[in-house]
């Protein structure tokens, strides 16, 4: 069974968003690190849509699709905002030095760190962001 | 998120408990403020311990404390590191910017 939930690309959005999250946990008994795992990839996800969605002008939509059926958790953020693809930033240097550090680029190292694979598409006017984490254990070698 | 502040011996410690992300942001710079603006507090911990979340919102509020804080004169360390919220500044690389504390 797929899970959707729609909403805006605001900090609104956001809270209903963690609403829901509460909600299907609860519902599908999620372990605390599959809570969490999917809580911080969506959430970076969710943020880095709504930072990018202000250039659009208008309201952006977003829908969340979780499929938590098979070994592994699925998720599907499609938003009607202008072209994004996460997938096609470099991975950060990540700094040794304070004097390199920026918080810049490290939504994206969590969600890449956090994921088994992560992939975008652009269609119909949509930017389609398709993510599979893994159910518990370690995180994957990124 | 709450946060609990103590000074002893010129050691300021927030003591952070709950969720760390970008809706903490107002009360932990006026925590963190507080101390800096403190002359007796000479290091400033942040302790980890009952954090259960954070994400990149809180590790950008981090790294700008620790600039504020090296601006100042003063010292920063973290303390409580555990399970997951151990991992998310792991993956960061944040135990080669901060002092890290048992």
């Amino acid at each position: 069974m797929v899970e959707r939930l729609d909403l805006t690309a605001d900090h609104a959005g956001l809270e209903v968003f963690s609403d829901w999250l509460t909600d299907l946990a609860e519902r599908h008994q999620l372990t605390e690190g599959d809570r969490f795992r999917l809580e911080l990839v969506l959430t970076e996800a969710l943020t880095n849509i709504m930072d990018y969605a202000g250039q659009a002008g208008r309201e952006v939509g977003i829908t969340v699709a979780c499929d938590l059926a098979g070994d592994d958790m699925t998720v599907i953020l499609s938003d009607d905002g202008p072209a994004f693809d996460p997938t096609a930033w470099a991975a950060p240097v990540l700094p040794t030095r304070l004097e390199d550090a920026t918080p810049g680029g490290l939504g994206i190292h969590l969600m890449r760190q956090y994921s088994l694979a992560m992939t975008y598409v652009r269609e119909t006017g949509h930017n389609v962001l398709r993510m599979r984490l893994p159910r518990a254990g370690e995180i994957p070698s990124g | 998120m709450l946060i609990r502040d103590t000074l002893v011996d010129g050691t300021a410690t927030l003591s952070l408990e709950g969720r760390f992300d970008f809706n903490s942001h107002r009360d932990f710079r006026n925590a963190y403020e507080a101390m800096l603006n403190n002359p007796q507090a000479r290091e400033i911990v942040i302790d980890f311990a009952k954090v259960d979340y954070l994400d990149s919102s809180a590790l950008g509020m981090l790294l700008l404390l620790r600039e504020k804080v090296d601006a100042a004169g003063k010292k920063i360390s973290l303390k409580g590191l555990q399970g997951t919220v151990k991992q998310v500044l792991e993956i960061a690389n944040f135990q080669r910017l901060f002092n890290i504390k048992p």
